[in-house]
């Protein structure tokens, strides 16, 4: 039972010298980095110097291999949480995560992106996509809908890197988490935008961690991912919660889950030892009803809400569709166009790769400008669904503040939870029945 | 007597499977187009590009080769 108790110092101490070997290991590739930074020499003998030889594209059986290796981790996790209820193998599971799909696989495929290459293929049939991107999207989504986000408590490997960072973890005000907490699904909007569009991959391109994995990040990368490291020593899972769009979709499939993960594996005593377990805010704390409100008041208050929604998604709408022009400049033919529209003359002075490019692909310049054209209107109508998305955010966040939800016991958030079963090391119910099977 | 709330979940679960299933099993059997990469922002954004050895990686070079030079 001592031992059980000193559980969380044991890990503690366990992460930090595994931290400590990771810097150490990373610092030895310094020099990998060291023998690239300078242009190889020119010989006057004519000696050309040997192409380098690039490995070959991962085969197609290791592909299924990744796909077995993803079901089989999440059925494990998923057992780990519901069944065994150990935060030990959990963290274990996420050790493997971070070396399999972080280091090894080096973060691709992952679940969080390849909502991006969903989205392409939904819009465009001409991009085809293989079976393990549509199975990295789906599973842990199918398997949030039924146990809940057991996906993000160990398989991760964006989650499993700052969880293995979290050490002093601080309590953040309810508040600031639910107005940070809106990102995401600004995030996850611009994503699906650009991504319809075939404008950019951002969720990719602004990845904090994969330059850490692939060990190769530029500078801007490699700090902002340092930052988010940092942050997770006392915010838990920064990325995870205020930004991460595969996150909503979690997020809306866990709160349909089937079997959740509970605090207590009995009735709650009520002891309040969880409480302020979770690092993540993730506990709902219990609410007495105090008087039962008048009916008529609440019907009149919800049936505004209703009436509101759709004038809120309007307006949301045509805001969005009001900066479709603003939106669609990220995309580097719209960028071009403009350029070649603002000044013609660019095209007589071989200035950046891109009219380079242009020039070489013989292209007219009014073919440019319909092609941008038909872009620019793509995005007008996407700027109104984006809009009218970001206005039933507003609209339902809204909504949630008039909720009241009276419950008796503490209870995960189903939605934000990440299964990470810290909070049932704190249940003395769970001692007594690890006790009493002992 | 059905708990309304647990009827919500399970025709929202139900309604989300059957989607979800229904689009994956779409997208993986569609008939494949012939290659043709229209998506060159994929490969022009990479930094994986260089050391890149996929045939579509191999199309973009080839095509703008110069450049990458």
């Amino acid at each position: 039972m001592e031992r059980k108790f000193n559980l969380g110092e044991q890990l503690m101490k366990k992460q930090i010298v595994i931290i400590l070997f990771i810097i150490l290991t990373g610092l030895q590739f310094s020099s990998t980095f060291a023998q690239q930074r300078f242009p190889k020499p020119e010989f006057e003998s004519g000696h050309v110097q040997p192409l380098t030889i690039t490995p070959d594209a991962r085969a197609p059986i290791l592909e299924y291999l990744d796909m077995v290796v993803l079901l089989a981790s999440l059925s494990l996790v998923t057992w780990l949480v519901l069944n065994k209820r150990s935060r030990i193998g959990v963290f274990w599971m996420s050790i493997f995560s971070i070396a399999y799909f972080g280091f090894f696989r080096e973060g691709c495929v992952c679940s969080v992106g390849s909502l991006q290459n969903i989205v392409l293929a939904i819009v465009n049939p001409n991009y085809n996509i293989p079976i393990s991107v549509i199975v990295f999207f789906t599973a842990p989504l199918i398997f949030s809908l039924f146990y809940g986000r057991t996906f993000c408590a160990a398989v991760c490997p964006l989650g499993a890197i700052q969880d293995f960072f979290l050490l002093r973890p601080v309590n953040m005000k309810s508040w600031l988490q639910s107005v940070l907490g809106v990102i995401p699904y600004i995030y996850l909007g611009l994503s699906i935008l650009y991504a319809a569009t075939s404008t950019d991959f951002i969720i990719c391109r602004y990845d904090p961690f994969i330059g850490i994995y692939r060990l190769n990040a530029t500078f801007m990368m490699f700090a902002l991912g340092g930052a988010f490291l940092l942050i997770s020593l006392f915010i838990g899972r920064p990325y995870c919660r205020f930004l991460c769009p595969y996150g909503v979709l979690l997020n809306l499939t866990s709160r349909l889950s089937k079997k959740h993960m509970t605090i207590t594996p009995a009735a709650c005593i009520q002891c309040r030892l969880c409480g302020d377990s979770c690092p993540f805010g993730a506990i709902d704390k219990p609410v007495e009803a105090k008087a039962v409100e008048n009916r008529r008041v609440s019907v009149k208050r919800y049936s505004w809400l209703i009436l509101t929604l759709p004038l809120v998604i309007f307006i949301g709408g045509w805001t969005g569709a009001s900066f479709h022009e603003t939106l669609a400049k990220v995309n580097s033919k719209v960028r071009l166009a403009s350029v070649i529209l603002e000044n013609p003359s660019v095209l007589d002075e071989d200035t950046t790769i891109d009219i380079d490019a242009f020039k070489e692909s013989g292209q007219t310049s009014a073919e440019l400008f319909m092609e941008a054209a038909d872009i620019v209107s793509d995005f007008y109508l996407g700027g109104w669904i984006l809009g009218g998305f970001f206005g039933l955010v507003f609209g339902l966040t809204l909504a949630k503040l008039t909720i009241i939800r009276y419950r008796m016991d503490y209870t995960p958030n189903k939605g934000e939870c990440f299964s990470c079963a810290r909070c049932m090391d704190y249940c003395p119910v769970e001692k007594d029945a690890i006790i009493n099977n002992a | 007597m059905i708990d309304r709330r647990e009827f919500i979940r399970k025709t929202g679960r139900g309604l989300i499977l059957g989607g979800i299933i229904a689009g994956g099993g779409y997208l993986l059997l569609r008939p494949k187009t012939a290659v043709a990469c229209d998506f060159d922002f994929i490969c022009r954004d990479c930094r994986q590009l260089k050391s890149c050895s996929l045939p579509e990686a191999d199309d973009f070079k080839n095509n703008t080769e110069h450049k990458l030079s």
